[in-house]
């Protein structure tokens, strides 16, 4: 945990110095006649301040058992699951919505327990055939319908 | 007289088929959102927000706000009957709510949590529509120093109130600016930190932002584990209490209701300060506090009254100031501002018809909650029983829909992806999401009020401290931020549960 507060602190220094620096960029102006950058060139340096704080407070914190950050959990299925979201969102627009979805629920009703492939596939049919029904029909959402132009 | 016709307009508006109907499925949702556990408020209104851009903005604004109120009602279920709470706010009535049902009191539990929750709601609204006008007065003479000032005391309060380390909630505060700054300038109209990407101009969209949050992190986290769904095997009967049991309620439910009520006005407390403040009241003030947390009535019908007494308060600074004093609030907002109908002052002066038509649907709302969780009890434990495993995809499929439909655009998607997962990861770290979204909705008017007030006071800081409201409103900030540095304070708060 400490390890990883250490790399949050890191990255907060980082953020706060990109912050600045395109504060910088843009124009700060005067008090009398704030700029752009005025605000987040104000907001990025207390972060950086804070961000230094946290750090000293991390570093001197008394040294306490260490508690890994993704143990005794199944983050595998998390990992699963957003990786899944990622890819789906590149997809979407080439394979359209209902081949898609159809593949991100295959996904999912597979991440907890191992399934028999049709109840996998027709669990996500029906689910796609529904939602379809109700965003497309009824409420008038525009899906992609992707190179196959299926939907 | 002018305060009746107001009231009559609303009942006249709220009581169109329509806007009773998208009420009903408002306060349906959040009976169902807040029995089951792993989804909240904060989430399904997000989700749900795309959805409502197809009907008009009062039945939306209905739907949604039936949504936040009627999950009060639903979390106290699963908290009674699993032990696990439905919604934060519940969490305390797990105390009593579960020993009463071991001890074969279920049925009063759940009883005196449904009708406790029915007196505190319509009281509070009683209090809705006796505030709403004497405030929005008050905050017509309001100018930018007093609106920054306002900012300032929301996002000390909140971050005063974060359970977890103060130094993170300020960095997450800081973050949620930040984000704030990509897009276009509103002052200067000249883009910031979108890096050439045209689909950064308008900056990050709300809606992305608290499902990736609220949502997606929420299914990431909960995915890791197995979660258990043994419901107590006790025969649900006698949902109406005893004459016993209400001799023992009607206090904790009086006084419940005023400190929810004005604890939901204040920025940053919310309903579930309000559901643990109540509690300790009530052991302190108690002839037997010692019983308490063994399966007392007053541990249920206190904290539960609370907590919807403060749902209904909290509408007051969000309708009237347009200062959201939490984190639903804050979508509510962003829902207002997508519907074109600012919250502030003018709202209740522009559009009388539509802010009197959500105040009085929430009177039809509290009727209709009471039948759907006094009768519909049995109907509930089923829904309980629906595995997580089929549930969570979807959750998903939800969120990326609703994202999707935004913009009809898939980098929504990877926004939102991209925000649960660091959302997941804060969690991990102890970060709290909260102060970063409650930034994230104040930030641009927080940076707008500040330049304007700069402008018209030739750069001097002194503007804040010059102007009474102003000034009053930072000395109560920096008394806030003062009482943080007693750590005996800090450490009395509700600890382990995330301010929403």
């Amino acid at each position: 945990m400490r390890g990883a507060e250490q790399i949050t602190c890191l990255f907060w220094l980082v953020l706060a110095a990109a912050v600045c620096t395109g504060s910088l960029r843009l124009n700060l102006g005067t008090p009398s006649e704030p700029g752009s950058g005025f605000l987040p060139f104000g907001t990025g340096l207390l972060l950086g301040v804070l961000a230094l704080v946290h750090l000293a407070q991390v570093h001197f914190r008394k040294a306490e058992k260490e508690k890994p950050l993704l143990d005794e959990v199944r983050w595998k299925r998390g990992a699963w699951v957003a990786a899944a979201l990622l890819l789906y969102a590149l997809l979407l627009p080439r394979l359209g919505y209902l081949l898609t979805t159809f593949l991100l629920m295959g996904v999912l009703f597979s991440v907890y327990e191992r399934r028999k492939w049709w109840v996998v596939g027709s669990a996500s049919l029906l689910v796609i055939i529904l939602t379809y029904l109700v965003f497309h029909h009824w409420l008038k959402v525009q899906f992609p319908v992707g190179f196959f132009r299926i939907g | 007289m002018e305060l009746l016709n107001f009231i009559l307009l609303g009942f006249q508006s709220a009581l169109e088929p329509i806007n009773l109907f998208y009420c009903f499925l408002g306060v349906l949702l959040g009976t169902l959102i807040g029995v089951l556990p792993g989804i909240g408020p904060v989430a399904t209104i997000s989700i749900l927000l795309p959805i409502t851009f197809k009907i008009s903005a009062i039945s939306a604004i209905i739907m949604l706000a039936g949504i936040y109120y009627g999950a009060q009602y639903g979390g106290s279920t699963t908290s009674i009957l699993l032990n696990i709470p439905g919604e934060a706010t519940t969490v305390i009535t797990c105390l009593d709510g579960y020993q009463m049902a071991k001890q074969g009191r279920a049925g009063p539990a759940l009883g005196m949590a449904a009708i406790g929750s029915f007196i505190a709601g319509t009281v509070s609204l009683l209090g809705l529509t006796f505030l709403a006008l004497p405030f929005s007065e008050v905050a017509v003479v309001f100018g930018p120093p007093e609106y920054f000032s306002l900012m300032i005391l929301a996002l000390v309060i909140l971050v005063y109130l974060a359970h977890g380390s103060m130094l993170k909630a300020i960095l997450m505060a800081l973050f949620g600016l930040i984000l704030t700054y990509v897009g276009t300038d509103n002052i200067t109209g000249s883009q910031r930190f979108t890096f050439g990407f045209v689909e950064l101009s308008d900056g990050f969209d709300l809606v992305p932002l608290v499902m990736g949050l609220f949502g997606i992190s929420e299914v990431l986290l909960n995915v890791e584990q197995t979660l258990s769904q043994d419901i107590l095997k006790t025969r649900i009967k006698n949902l109406l209490p005893t004459r016993q049991d209400w001799a023992k309620s009607v206090g904790p439910i009086l006084r419940g209701t005023v400190l929810g009520f004005f604890l939901g006005i204040l920025p940053g407390a919310g309903p579930v300060i309000s559901s643990f403040v109540s509690y300790t009241v009530e052991k302190r003030i108690s002839r037997y506090p010692e019983k308490f947390g063994t399966g007392v009535i007053e541990g249920v019908a206190a904290p539960e009254s609370a907590n919807n007494a403060s749902a209904q308060g909290a509408f007051i600074p969000l309708l009237t100031l347009g200062i959201p004093p939490n984190v639903t609030m804050a979508i509510l907002f962003g829902a207002l501002m997508i519907h074109g109908l600012p919250p502030g002052p003018l709202l209740m002066k522009d559009h009388p018809q539509f802010f009197w038509g959500v105040v009085t649907s929430m009177y039809l709302g509290n009727i209709f909650l009471v039948f759907l969780n006094l009768p519909l009890i049995p109907l509930w434990v089923k829904v309980l029983k629906v595995p997580y495993p089929i549930l969570f995809p979807l959750i998903v499929l939800f969120c990326v829909v609703g994202a999707f439909s935004l913009n009809n655009s898939a980098s929504d998607i990877l926004v939102m992806t991209g925000f649960g997962i660091a959302g997941y990861l804060m969690k991990k770290l102890k970060y709290e999401g909260a102060p970063l979204v409650m930034a994230f909705v104040l930030g641009p008017m927080l940076e707008l009020n500040l330049r304007r007030s700069l402008i018209v006071s030739d750069g001097s800081f002194f503007v804040f401290f010059t102007r009474p409201i102003s000034t009053a409103i930072l000395i109560i900030a920096l008394a806030v931020l003062s009482l943080s540095f007693l750590p005996k304070l800090r450490r009395k708060k509700p600890d382990g549960q995330e301010i929403i």
